[in-house]
């Protein structure tokens, strides 16, 4: 009702109003209304329009021409973009509700980043009536709290990195948690995240100074000086398992993903299965994961991180949302997650029992960022020419078309190729094949990167760790190579 | 914490919004932690507040308050901007009179308005947010209708 028809664009050649005859009955959703924005929310509208559901896009004035509003049934324009230390439009809460309301819509898909972690959020949509496509509010808050996810995974069989948490009132309880803990070991601000507030120390001289610099600085950046402490285990990888639980103790697991080719906590390639994990291994961790969600009663996707270090699994955190990088298990699974995302808060089963679940082949994904390598600068901009690799076993999740404009205010990532193969050679000759075929011009991209990337005989290996990317980046910079 | 540089950087920024905008007052409460609280209230004494990008006066939660500092450029949504728009800030529904059982509106055409008088409601989750003009001057059309859906960007109202 609310979009205005833009006559330069063939709007009903994207397929609006097209139902295809619901696969569910009258109790699957009618209208689900996306609360994200660039591939992620064209990605769930895909789900929708299979599946018979309507789809409501949210947007921002510097959006209204974005391809997931182009593809959404209706759009609601919810604000314009905001200078840095304001809140983003993707972040009002009250414009979202409201869009809901004024279009019907009877359930939110939150996508990843934005809203997606937010419990209060989640509480509040459920409250008004309205279905949270994701786990309940109280789940998404213990996840969001480093402790307390901490503190339950353990209590449900979770490996964890060993450390102790509480009863650190004084620097003498410091002193003796970490003898008994073991050097070197880092101390973390309980309300951190991003490095802030975490120290390193490597014995007992140290440990004062690193405390009082952990406390000041967690004070400072987060306005909470509490602390905990964790044995520092080296760079192991990054290992993610996929989990869903239908929330009445039901609980399934895909596998991992090896998500351990990062620059600076941020994942650049991701794969599955991982070079490094057997079938026994993958199956035992798989097993103590779900056991765990099941137990817990939770409900939908979730991922939880661990670090993978000499053959042993150390939680990290878990995402209580969809991942970016959930394609390469839909890639080698053939299941649609979105879908299962769909289906669970609707209130039906999984639709697989773990015995029946058969991957096949291998999966990697690659990051497309407008940025420029190897600075890793963001380069927003107008898109002249878009072309998207094809073929057997090539998937392209992206928003971009011919004349976008990639605005400055969001991040960076413009695609995900996704590639399927028989096996990990297979899959990375057809990457670099597809990387081939991927125009963005005039923008720079990290396809660069990645060409450079899978023809290094250490990533054709699969032996590093989750340091070793910032380290060959580091080897080529200033050089011709990048 | 934000040093004096940055805020006062901040209020010229302010200022300057004032003046490309024309607005007579503008008032910002901005918390960016638990110690650090800037109130800067800029206003002047006279002003021609009839401009057409006058932003909405709207009594409601700080986040929308937040969204009033942006400039207005990228928020002229469509070209047949007329002078004295008045746009809409919120998503929601809208109604044109106090309550459902009110007889006549808030305003009527042809009918004068103070700048800060009510002239719409905007309900958003069940929350009644009253809409105040941006400013002095007869309504000259009234753009939507009582319980009509508003996104962000629908014209609402014309006020000379």
């Amino acid at each position: 009702m609310l979009i205005e028809d833009r006559k330069e664009w063939p709007r009903n050649r994207l397929g609006r109003k097209a139902r295809t005859p619901r696969e569910y009955g009258s109790t699957m959703f009618d209208k689900v209304l996306i609360a994200n924005r660039g591939e992620i929310a064209l990605r769930i509208i895909r789900t929708c329009k299979e599946l018979g559901i309507a789809t409501v896009a949210v947007h921002t004035t510097v959006d209204q021409d974005a391809m997931h509003v182009r593809m959404a049934d209706e759009a609601v324009c919810i604000g314009h973009p905001l200078s840095a230390k304001s809140k983003e439009s993707y972040l009002s809460e009250l414009n979202i509700i409201a869009a809901c309301e004024i279009t019907g819509a009877d359930a939110i898909h939150p996508g990843y980043g934005f809203l997606s972690e937010n419990s209060e959020f989640v509480e509040k949509v459920n409250e008004i009536g309205i279905k949270f496509i994701g786990p309940n509010s109280e789940h998404v808050r213990i996840m969001g709290d480093k402790i307390e996810a901490k503190t339950v995974m353990r209590s449900l069989g979770v490996p964890c990195v060993p450390g102790v948490e509480e009863g650190l009132d004084s620097f003498d309880d410091v002193r003796n948690a970490a003898l008994t803990l073991g050097f070197p070991l880092i101390i973390k601000a309980a309300a951190g995240g991003g490095g802030r507030g975490m120290r390193l120390t490597n014995g007992l001289d140290d440990l004062e100074g690193a405390y009082e610099r952990s406390r000041y600085e967690a004070q400072l950046s987060f306005g909470n000086d509490k602390v905990y402490l964790e044995r520092f285990l080296g760079n192991g990888r990054h290992i993610e398992i996929q989990v869903f639980g239908d929330g009445r103790g039901n609980a399934i697991h895909f596998g991992e993903r090896d998500c351990t080719i990062q620059r600076r906590h941020q994942k650049l390639l991701e794969e599955t299965p991982s070079p490094v994990i057997d079938r026994q291994t993958r199956q035992s961790i798989g097993e103590t994961c779900s056991r765990a969600i099941a137990q817990l009663g939770y409900e939908g996707a979730g991922t939880i991180e661990f670090l993978y270090q000499q053959g042993q699994f150390y939680f990290i955190e878990m995402n209580t949302r969809l991942q970016v990088e959930h394609p390469v298990t839909e890639a080698v699974f053939g299941i649609d997650l979105v879908e299962e995302q769909l289906r669970i808060a609707a209130g039906y089963s999984l639709s697989h029992r773990q015995e029946d679940l058969v991957s096949s082949g291998h999966a990697i994904e690659a990051r497309i960022n407008a940025e420029s390598v190897p600075g890793f600068i963001p380069c927003p901009g107008q898109v002249d020419l878009f072309h998207s690799p094809g073929g057997l076993g090539v998937r392209m999740d992206s928003a971009l078309y011919n004349g976008y404009t990639i605005p400055p205010h969001y991040d960076s990532l413009v695609g995900k190729l996704v590639v399927h193969a028989a096996n990990r050679d297979a899959a990375i000759a057809r990457l670099d094949r597809a990387l081939a075929e991927l125009i963005v011009h005039p923008i720079a991209t990290t396809v660069p990167l990645f060409q450079h990337l899978i023809a290094d005989p250490r990533f054709r290996s699969g032996d590093y760790d989750i340091q070793w990317l910032e380290s060959w980046i580091g080897d080529f910079n200033g050089t011709e190579v990048l | 914490m934000a040093g004096d540089g940055d805020n006062l950087a901040f209020v010229a920024r302010l200022t300057e919004i004032m003046n490309r905008q024309h607005l007579a007052e503008i008032e910002v409460d901005l918390e960016r932690g638990k110690h650090d609280r800037l109130r800067v209230r800029l206003s002047r004494s006279h002003t021609n507040a009839a401009d057409p990008r006058t932003r909405l006066g709207i009594e409601t939660t700080s986040h929308l308050r937040n969204e009033l500092m942006e400039p207005a450029e990228t928020h002229n949504r469509s070209g047949d901007e007329s002078a004295g728009t008045v746009r809409s800030e919120m998503v929601g529904t809208a109604y044109l009179k106090a309550n459902p059982k009110a007889q006549t509106p808030f305003v009527k055409i042809g009918q004068a308005v103070e700048e800060g008088d009510p002239i719409l409601i905007i309900e958003a989750m069940k929350t009644m947010n009253q809409i105040l003009s941006p400013h002095s001057g007869i309504v000259v059309k009234i753009l939507v209708e009582d319980g009509d859906p508003v996104q962000f960007g629908t014209a609402l109202m014309v006020i000379h």
